[in-house]
Protein backbone atom coordinates (compact mmCIF):
# COMPACT_ATOMS: atom_id res chain seq x y z
CA UNK A 1 0.00 0.00 0.00
CA UNK A 2 1.44 3.32 -0.93
CA UNK A 3 -1.35 5.78 -1.49
CA UNK A 4 -4.81 6.34 0.02
CA UNK A 5 -7.49 8.55 -1.51
CA UNK A 6 -10.90 9.26 0.02
CA UNK A 7 -13.67 10.26 -2.40
CA UNK A 8 -17.31 11.45 -2.33
CA UNK A 9 -19.39 10.24 -5.27
CA UNK A 10 -21.20 12.68 -7.58
CA UNK A 11 -24.03 11.22 -9.69
CA UNK A 12 -23.16 13.16 -12.87
CA UNK A 13 -23.47 10.42 -15.50
CA UNK A 14 -27.15 9.66 -16.17
CA UNK A 15 -26.36 6.69 -18.44
CA UNK A 16 -24.34 5.16 -15.63
CA UNK A 17 -27.20 5.89 -13.22
CA UNK A 18 -29.54 3.90 -15.45
CA UNK A 19 -27.03 1.03 -15.51
CA UNK A 20 -26.89 1.15 -11.70
CA UNK A 21 -30.70 1.01 -11.51
CA UNK A 22 -30.76 -1.97 -13.91
CA UNK A 23 -28.12 -3.77 -11.83
CA UNK A 24 -30.08 -3.18 -8.61
CA UNK A 25 -33.27 -4.36 -10.32
CA UNK A 26 -31.57 -7.59 -11.42
CA UNK A 27 -30.75 -8.25 -7.76
CA UNK A 28 -34.30 -7.28 -6.69
CA UNK A 29 -35.81 -9.68 -9.24
CA UNK A 30 -33.60 -12.50 -7.96
CA UNK A 31 -34.56 -11.71 -4.35
CA UNK A 32 -38.23 -11.07 -5.24
CA UNK A 33 -38.12 -7.61 -3.64
CA UNK A 34 -39.52 -4.27 -4.94
CA UNK A 35 -37.67 -2.70 -7.87
CA UNK A 36 -36.57 0.85 -8.69
CA UNK A 37 -38.25 2.77 -11.48
CA UNK A 38 -36.56 5.17 -13.91
CA UNK A 39 -38.78 8.15 -14.75
CA UNK A 40 -38.36 10.48 -17.75
CA UNK A 41 -35.78 13.26 -17.49
CA UNK A 42 -38.29 16.05 -16.97
CA UNK A 43 -40.15 17.88 -14.20
CA UNK A 44 -41.01 15.80 -11.14
CA UNK A 45 -43.26 16.65 -8.23
CA UNK A 46 -41.81 16.48 -4.72
CA UNK A 47 -43.66 17.52 -1.56
CA UNK A 48 -41.94 20.89 -1.42
CA UNK A 49 -42.27 21.65 -5.15
CA UNK A 50 -41.25 20.58 -8.63
CA UNK A 51 -37.69 19.62 -9.59
CA UNK A 52 -36.19 19.04 -13.06
CA UNK A 53 -33.87 16.15 -13.86
CA UNK A 54 -33.72 12.39 -14.16
CA UNK A 55 -36.25 10.87 -11.78
CA UNK A 56 -35.78 7.60 -9.95
CA UNK A 57 -38.47 6.10 -7.77
CA UNK A 58 -36.86 4.10 -4.97
CA UNK A 59 -38.63 1.17 -3.26
CA UNK A 60 -41.03 2.43 -0.61
CA UNK A 61 -40.41 6.13 -1.30
CA UNK A 62 -43.37 8.55 -1.56
CA UNK A 63 -41.57 10.93 -3.94
CA UNK A 64 -38.93 10.31 -6.59
CA UNK A 65 -35.26 11.22 -6.25
CA UNK A 66 -34.37 13.82 -8.90
CA UNK A 67 -30.82 14.15 -10.20
CA UNK A 68 -29.93 17.13 -12.38
CA UNK A 69 -27.23 17.38 -15.08
CA UNK A 70 -24.63 18.54 -12.52
CA UNK A 71 -25.24 15.48 -10.37
CA UNK A 72 -27.09 17.39 -7.65
CA UNK A 73 -29.53 15.02 -5.93
CA UNK A 74 -32.86 16.42 -4.76
CA UNK A 75 -35.28 14.40 -2.66
CA UNK A 76 -37.75 14.67 0.17
CA UNK A 77 -38.04 11.62 2.39
CA UNK A 78 -38.92 13.60 5.53
CA UNK A 79 -35.97 12.28 7.48
CA UNK A 80 -36.77 8.69 6.59
CA UNK A 81 -40.54 8.79 7.21
CA UNK A 82 -41.37 8.94 3.49
CA UNK A 83 -38.59 6.58 2.36
CA UNK A 84 -35.67 4.77 3.91
CA UNK A 85 -32.28 6.44 3.40
CA UNK A 86 -30.64 3.05 2.88
CA UNK A 87 -32.40 2.76 -0.51
CA UNK A 88 -30.61 5.89 -1.72
CA UNK A 89 -27.38 4.59 -0.17
CA UNK A 90 -27.78 1.45 -2.33
CA UNK A 91 -28.18 3.53 -5.47
CA UNK A 92 -25.09 5.65 -4.74
CA UNK A 93 -23.10 2.53 -3.87
CA UNK A 94 -24.06 0.72 -7.09
CA UNK A 95 -23.36 3.84 -9.18
CA UNK A 96 -19.92 4.10 -7.56
CA UNK A 97 -19.14 0.45 -8.28
CA UNK A 98 -20.35 0.72 -11.88
CA UNK A 99 -18.21 3.84 -12.39
CA UNK A 100 -15.12 2.15 -10.95
CA UNK A 101 -15.66 -1.06 -12.95
CA UNK A 102 -16.17 0.86 -16.20
CA UNK A 103 -12.93 2.77 -15.64
CA UNK A 104 -11.15 -0.45 -14.66
CA UNK A 105 -12.23 -2.13 -17.91
CA UNK A 106 -10.99 0.91 -19.87
CA UNK A 107 -7.58 0.64 -18.20
CA UNK A 108 -7.38 -3.15 -18.64
CA UNK A 109 -7.89 -4.22 -15.02
CA UNK A 110 -9.68 -7.38 -13.89
CA UNK A 111 -12.27 -6.66 -11.20
CA UNK A 112 -13.65 -8.66 -8.30
CA UNK A 113 -16.36 -7.60 -5.83
CA UNK A 114 -16.43 -8.96 -2.29
CA UNK A 115 -19.14 -8.00 0.21
CA UNK A 116 -17.75 -7.14 3.62
CA UNK A 117 -19.40 -5.94 6.83
CA UNK A 118 -22.62 -3.88 6.92
CA UNK A 119 -23.22 -4.19 3.19
CA UNK A 120 -19.93 -2.56 2.19
CA UNK A 121 -18.24 -3.83 -0.98
CA UNK A 122 -14.50 -4.28 -1.53
CA UNK A 123 -13.63 -3.97 -5.22
CA UNK A 124 -10.22 -5.33 -6.22
CA UNK A 125 -8.84 -4.19 -9.58
CA UNK A 126 -5.76 -6.07 -10.80
CA UNK A 127 -3.64 -5.13 -13.78
CA UNK A 128 -3.69 -7.55 -16.71
CA UNK A 129 -0.07 -6.94 -17.60
CA UNK A 130 1.08 -7.68 -14.06
CA UNK B 1 4.82 -7.27 -9.63
CA UNK B 2 1.03 -7.31 -9.94
CA UNK B 3 -0.53 -3.89 -9.59
CA UNK B 4 -3.68 -3.79 -7.48
CA UNK B 5 -6.07 -0.94 -6.82
CA UNK B 6 -8.63 -1.60 -4.09
CA UNK B 7 -11.79 0.45 -3.58
CA UNK B 8 -13.72 0.14 -0.34
CA UNK B 9 -17.28 1.25 -1.07
CA UNK B 10 -19.43 1.54 2.08
CA UNK B 11 -23.23 1.37 2.09
CA UNK B 12 -24.64 3.12 5.12
CA UNK B 13 -24.15 6.88 4.99
CA UNK B 14 -22.92 7.06 1.40
CA UNK B 15 -25.83 9.20 0.19
CA UNK B 16 -25.61 11.62 3.12
CA UNK B 17 -21.86 12.03 2.84
CA UNK B 18 -21.21 10.60 6.30
CA UNK B 19 -19.37 7.68 4.65
CA UNK B 20 -16.97 7.90 1.72
CA UNK B 21 -15.06 5.66 -0.68
CA UNK B 22 -11.46 4.80 0.03
CA UNK B 23 -9.04 3.80 -2.75
CA UNK B 24 -5.68 2.23 -1.98
CA UNK B 25 -2.89 1.12 -4.32
CA UNK B 26 -0.42 -1.72 -4.09
CA UNK B 27 2.50 -2.62 -6.31
CA UNK B 28 3.07 0.79 -7.85
CA UNK B 29 6.43 2.52 -7.74
CA UNK B 30 6.51 6.01 -6.25
CA UNK B 31 4.34 8.62 -7.94
CA UNK B 32 2.89 6.05 -10.38
CA UNK B 33 0.20 5.23 -7.84
CA UNK B 34 -1.13 8.79 -8.11
CA UNK B 35 -1.37 8.53 -11.90
CA UNK B 36 -3.11 5.16 -11.56
CA UNK B 37 -5.84 6.46 -9.24
CA UNK B 38 -6.47 9.78 -11.01
CA UNK B 39 -8.95 8.37 -13.58
CA UNK B 40 -10.83 6.50 -10.87
CA UNK B 41 -11.10 9.67 -8.81
CA UNK B 42 -12.43 11.58 -11.82
CA UNK B 43 -15.00 8.85 -12.53
CA UNK B 44 -16.40 9.14 -9.03
CA UNK B 45 -16.41 12.75 -7.95
CA UNK B 46 -14.74 14.85 -5.29
CA UNK B 47 -11.50 13.95 -3.51
CA UNK B 48 -11.91 14.56 0.23
CA UNK B 49 -8.48 13.39 1.34
CA UNK B 50 -5.26 12.28 -0.33
CA UNK B 51 -2.59 10.63 1.79
CA UNK B 52 0.87 9.66 0.65
CA UNK B 53 1.93 6.88 2.99
CA UNK B 54 5.43 6.15 4.21
CA UNK B 55 5.52 3.05 2.00
CA UNK B 56 5.31 5.24 -1.08
CA UNK B 57 8.67 6.82 -0.29
CA UNK B 58 10.22 3.58 0.87
CA UNK B 59 9.42 2.04 -2.52
CA UNK B 60 11.00 4.96 -4.35
CA UNK B 61 14.19 4.70 -2.31
CA UNK B 62 14.28 0.98 -2.98
CA UNK B 63 14.20 1.59 -6.72
CA UNK B 64 16.91 4.23 -6.47
CA UNK B 65 19.21 1.83 -4.58
CA UNK B 66 18.69 -0.83 -7.23
CA UNK B 67 19.54 1.64 -10.00
CA UNK B 68 22.72 2.79 -8.25
CA UNK B 69 23.78 -0.78 -7.64
CA UNK B 70 22.93 -1.95 -11.17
Amino acid sequence: MSHIVTIKTELKDHDLLKEAVNALNDKAKAANTPQLEILPASKHHLFSGDQVGLGIRLPGWNYPVVIDEQGVVKYDNYGGSWGKQIELDRLVQEYSLEALEREARTQGYFTDRVETEAGAIKLDMKSVSG
Amino acid sequence: MTKIITAEVPLVGLSLGTASIKITTNGFVGEACKDATKQFQDALGVVLDDQETQEMYETEEGVERLREGG
